[in-house]
């Protein structure tokens, strides 16, 4: 399953961008060129060749896992990639936790003490952050916290999280990324949690005395973990796809904005390695979700 | 109907007939031309002359938000509806002709491995700016969500002994869509839809917000966060007017889409 | 206590006050001589939004501060807007244009101590000019034929025609001069991990995607003329800052983590009012200008471009759409370079006159001939589409032109795109109109916008005149500054007349550097003039 949809997407990518109008030479060559230095340029790049040699040699290449040169810097695809890959993960991570930290947890005690004021200030607030684009809570978050209050940077990644500069930095970006994920997660565990606690084995255990947290904590969240930890995986995928609003927003480095970059720029091996490596990511993910929830519950048989 | 039971939903309803109200009778209820330059009331506070207050031309920013609600809602439907109708076809093609099925069924893997975003950019990039393209982009985004659900309650419903003897009996399979498979998908269908609806309202905004949608003057709501967004400290009603109501609008679709699932789950009707 | 004993305290008490008060004073005097001694130096911080293609400046299409702090040229321009010498001290045209015979300096030596001589200079437009290298900068040379190298410090440059750009090119970094020892050392190497040159500041490390550090040339002895400053920098070290988003780099500057950065439009306001910031304003080389498609109907009736010509309010343009950060500019080139010709104003230039412009649309047959506010012909109303970038000030620009263009009954479509697309969209010649710019310090840049041998690519109006063209040829072989500017303002002024391009206005750009920064200038066309520019520190042992 894996191949023919890599496959696909390869093609895709690569049919979509020359077929989208624009030359990354023509685009990069200032005024005084000429439409031959443009030609001679392109010709030097192997740009000039019917499209489906073009395609052929670049599968032949990235089987040898090489992935060309960026046109607009000349650099390897590879390393261009990679430099940048640390500070999406960053903030993929980041607003994944940010996602199950508060989400979860949220979600879980709003079961618990159903129908109180807690429950319905979650319930309503996950509703809204469900709706809340994340460009749109970025800008709030932005105008509130950093222009307003100044208790963040604005802008820009100031470090590694590690440091403090850096962890300010990446609060806002990973709030507003996760912010929709908290919701979600809030609202699936919440529902789930209530399902459990009416099952029938929460009773007979409560019935024979134990604590209300024992009972909770032990066999509820343990069930209510499957369907959740299916949300997290995809929401992982999602995030991921999600970073670059972000990302280009704080004026974070990453890739997500790269690809945005490289699709304005034309810039095709660089597109074509991201689509490839969004789509393996893509599969795994889901590959994951699946191993997982057959792990979880080898009782449940799904399609 | 059960639906009147759910509080949720009835507000969701309500929400949304409000900005379909809107949207349809857009050009009679703007206070001023949304279009309406005047330099001389250039980044002017909320007041009551402008209750949004003005943007950085001078027009009228509740006149722009309810203009633009034309604007959005038409690119949410009508990127809906090409979702639908491609992954209808695509889902019953698939059911009906197994040899189709497995292409068909991997072109929708395809499809829902690129990112989404990077998609619906790619796709306008190749085909040019404009809310045109922008519903293109969106909806070929939402086919797969479609062609899945069709397909799988069109395979079931085939397998079903009463739909095998019809066929058996030589009903076109035609007519087997009709009778049969339509009223089974209707409900998931039409909760897809409303849900979708808020999700193409969604994209679409992101990528006026990106530049790559609606072209000026048009009045998009993502374009007005776009353009708002550069004077956010001095002016912050430009950006928070737009992006409310486009909270607001998905909210709507949301609560609304909650409570038709609630109420046409055959599960949850106790 | 007795009197004896309060009288033993008392002398006791003052003594030591009087010790103390000794001490002070020794103290105050010893103060002086161990306070740090206060020196011009420091590093200055920078930054660039996206990583050069390559410091080897025969490799990147594009040259910026980073290249121009490592090389340094033949020739500088000067504040008094003409060519002066820096590496080549003189120079001999001969040969009726097409040979130029450059004079070098003596006793200038690379950053890897070899000697710059003429083997340098002939090494460098060799490998520029070598059609192997498909070097982006080679239309730099021009009609380029040979280097002649005369003796260790003369070198003639031949030419196949006369070409009378070459002081603009030499003057710019892609005829900057490398060490031939450095690019035959490090090969395919050179540019990326190394870059040896003659300038100020010498190459230290390069982090992609992080930053650039250049550490101070400690042999540097040959500044341009106008500065002070005859020996090395002051400053031990120039980091440049990857920072992409320009919203970060103000902050930055704000926050005094950088120290020199372009202020964008719509912050200038907020940056001059920062305690500080001080902010610096400089007219551009560019000029941005609506281009209307010559060739193509209706448009190809010069009567309709002159309308609008007679229509724009370039004021009005600067001051909504750019906060006053702008010169309106009815001219094809910056007020700020060689060429403009403000007289051609007065002369030449259609005033603001929308009356004028209904006569001229008349004439043309466009009448609002059915009362719906929008001039229209044979049932057809007057449209004008114009294509424009998506980024800023663009989208704005057209905006406010729009409002000015509609005013006169003509229907204004706007269309924003991706760069890559409008670019490669004028070419076809379908379109309508373009709004965009170009930034050149050199008049010859015309030749590549209204020549019709640049109708497949840089002519983006399809304007096709042949008096302009041979005029454009004829510039370019004139090697006498005053002729040429007579050439020039004859081909401004029938370029004005015919209105393939309306001119709209020079940006003015503004930077702002931190005030820990003294000695800085702002050069023409907005240059950073560092080399008197120091901090205070602290000396080091």
């Amino acid at each position: 399953m894996l191949f023919p949809v890599l496959v696909g997407v390869s093609v895709a990518t690569f049919l979509m961008i020359h077929i989208a109008p624009g030359d990354p030479v023509d685009l990069m060559m200032p005024d005084y060129g000429t439409a031959e230095d443009v030609a001679r340029i392109r010709a030097r790049l192997g740009l000039d060749q019917p499209l489906h040699i073009q395609y052929f040699r670049y599968a032949a290449n990235v089987l040898r896992l090489d992935f060309g040169r960026s046109i607009r810097t000349n650099r390897l695809v590879k390393n261009e990639i990679l430099s940048r890959w640390p500070m999406t993960i960053e903030l993929t991570v980041a607003s994944l936790l940010v996602a199950v930290g508060l989400g979860i947890p949220l979600g879980v005690l709003s079961a618990v003490k159903q129908n109180s004021v807690l429950d319905y200030t979650c319930m309503v607030g996950a509703l809204i952050w469900v709706c809340m684009p994340s460009f749109f809570f970025a800008l709030l978050l932005q105008l509130i916290f950093a222009m307003s209050l100044k208790l963040f940077p604005v802008f820009g990644r100031a470090g590694p999280p590690w440091t403090w500069e850096g962890f300010l930095s990446l609060v806002l970006p990973a709030v507003s990324l996760g912010a929709r994920s908290a919701a979600i997660l809030a609202r699936l565990s919440r529902s789930s949690t209530l399902e459990v606690l009416r099952q029938d084995y929460i009773r007979t255990a409560r019935a024979k005395g134990l604590a209300e947290r024992v009972v909770v904590y032990k066999h509820a969240l343990k069930n209510a973990v499957i369907p959740v930890a299916t949300v997290v995986g995809l929401q992982f995928g999602g995030l991921l796809g999600g970073a670059f609003i972000t990302e280009t927003i704080f004026a974070r480095p990453g890739v997500g904005r790269f690809a945005v970059l490289a699709i304005f720029n034309r810039d095709i091996p660089v597109i074509q390695a991201i689509a490839l490596m969004m789509a393996v990511i893509f599969v795994m993910c889901n590959l994951a979700v699946d191993l997982l929830y057959a792990y979880l519950d080898p009782r449940i048989r799904y399609d | 109907m059960q639906l009147r039971r759910n509080r949720g939903a009835v507000a969701g309803m309500v929400v949304v007939l409000f900005f379909l109200l809107m949207a349809i009778l857009a050009p009679y209820i703007c206070p001023h031309d949304p279009l309406q330059v005047d330099y001389s009331r250039i980044l002017a506070p909320p007041s009551l002359r402008h209750p949004m207050g003005t943007d950085w031309l001078g027009r009228d920013v509740l006149s722009r938000i309810i203009a633009g609600s034309r604007l959005s809602l038409s690119v949410g439907f009508i990127a809906v509806g090409i979702g639908l109708t491609g992954g209808t076809v695509l889902g019953l093609l698939a059911a009906f002709y197994p040899r189709l099925d497995n292409l068909i069924m991997r072109f929708i893997d395809i499809l829902l491995a690129f990112p989404g975003l990077l998609l619906s950019i790619t796709i306008v990039a190749t085909l040019g700016p404009g809310l045109q393209n922008v519903m293109i982009a969106v909806g070929i985004g939402g086919i797969p969500g479609y062609a899945r659900v069709v397909r799988g309650a069109t395979l079931s419903v085939k397998e079903n002994e009463y739909v095998q003897a019809a066929r058996a009996l030589g009903s076109s399979d035609v007519r087997i869509l009709v009778h049969h498979v339509m009223p089974n998908i209707m409900a998931p269908l039409i909760v897809m839809i409303t849900f979708g609806l808020a999700s193409c309202v969604l994209s679409a905004a992101a990528l006026s917000f990106l530049g790559l949608g609606a072209q000026p003057p048009q009045p998009e709501w993502g374009m007005l966060i776009n353009e708002g967004r550069r004077y956010m400290l001095k002016a912050p009603w430009l950006v928070l007017g737009p992006g409310a109501v486009i909270t607001m609008v998905i909210l709507g679709f949301n609560l609304f889409g909650d409570g038709l699932r609630d109420a046409l789950d055959p599960r949850l009707r106790q | 206590m007795s009197t004896k004993v309060a009288g033993k305290w008392l002398a006791l008490v003052l003594a030591m006050v009087m010790v103390l008060l000794a001490g002070c004073a020794r103290k105050t005097e010893e103060a002086k001589p161990t306070e740090p001694e206060i020196v011009k130096g420091g590093t200055l911080r920078i930054t660039y939004s996206s990583d050069p293609t390559s410091l080897d400046v025969h490799l990147t299409p594009s040259v910026g501060l980073v290249h121009s702090l490592i090389y340094d040229t033949l020739v500088v321009f000067g504040p008094d807007r003409q060519y002066h010498g820096h590496l080549a001290e003189s120079w001999e045209v001969g040969a009726g244009g097409r040979e130029i015979t450059f004079y070098l300096r003596k006793g200038v030596t690379f950053h890897d101590g070899t000697e710059f001589d003429a083997e340098a200079v002939k090494f460098n437009f060799d490998r520029l000019a070598n059609p192997d290298l498909a070097s982006p900068g080679a239309t730099w040379l021009g009609p380029y034929e040979r280097t002649e190298v005369i003796d260790k410090y003369t070198v003639k440059v031949i030419f196949k025609e006369p070409y009378s750009p070459f002081l603009y090119s030499l003057s710019t970094e892609f005829l900057a001069i490398q060490s031939p020892a450095a690019i035959q050392k490090y090969g395919d190497d050179y540019g990326q991990k190394a870059a040896v040159g003659t300038g100020p500041f010498m190459f230290e490390a390069w982090e992609a995607g992080d930053r650039i550090t250049l550490v101070r040339n400690p042999n540097y002895k040959w500044p341009p003329f106008w500065y002070e400053n005859k020996g090395p920098a002051y400053f031990e070290k120039v980091i440049f800052y990857n920072m992409p988003d320009e919203m970060t780099r103000l902050l930055a500057l704000e926050n005094a983590e950088i120290d020199i950065v372009g202020i964008p439009t719509h912050a200038v306001e907020d940056m001059k009012a920062k305690p500080n910031v001080e902010v610096y304003e400089a007219e551009t080389s560019s000029v941005v200008y609506l281009g209307i498609n010559s060739s193509k109907a209706p448009w190809s009736d010069a009567r309709l471009r002159q309308a609008v010509a007679h229509i724009v309010d370039r004021e009005e343009i600067v001051n909504v759409a750019l906060n006053g950060m702008g010169v309106p500019n009815p001219t094809p080139i910056s007020t700020a370079v060689f060429g403009y010709e403000p007289s051609l104003i007065e002369e030449v230039v259609y005033p603001r006159d929308i009356e004028r412009a209904k006569t001229l649309l008349a004439e043309a047959g466009y009448r609002d001939t059915d009362g719906d506010g929008w001039v229209d012909k044979d049932g057809k109303p007057l449209v004008l589409e114009i294509m424009t970038y998506n980024s800023d000030p663009y989208p704005r620009l057209a905006e406010v032109v729009r409002e000015q263009i509609i005013k006169a009954g003509i229907k204004v479509k706007i269309k924003t795109l991706e760069s890559a697309t409008l670019l490669a969209a004028t070419p076809k010649g379908e379109h309508d109109a373009i709004l965009i710019a170009y930034g050149w310090s050199d008049p010859d840049i015309l030749y590549y916008f209204f020549h019709s041998s640049r109708l497949d690519r840089t002519n983006r109006v399809h304007y096709v005149n042949p008096q302009v063209d041979q005029l454009l040829e004829k510039a370019r072989t004139v090697v006498d500054a005053d002729e040429r500017f007579a050439i020039y303002r004859q081909i401004q002024s029938i370029i004005i007349r015919d209105a393939p391009w309306i001119p709209l206005y020079t940006p003015i750009a503004c930077t702002g550097v931190r005030a820990e920064v003294k000695g800085f200038k702002l050069g023409p066309r907005g240059a950073y003039w560092l080399h008197d520019a120091y901090k205070e520190v602290p000396a080091t042992k």
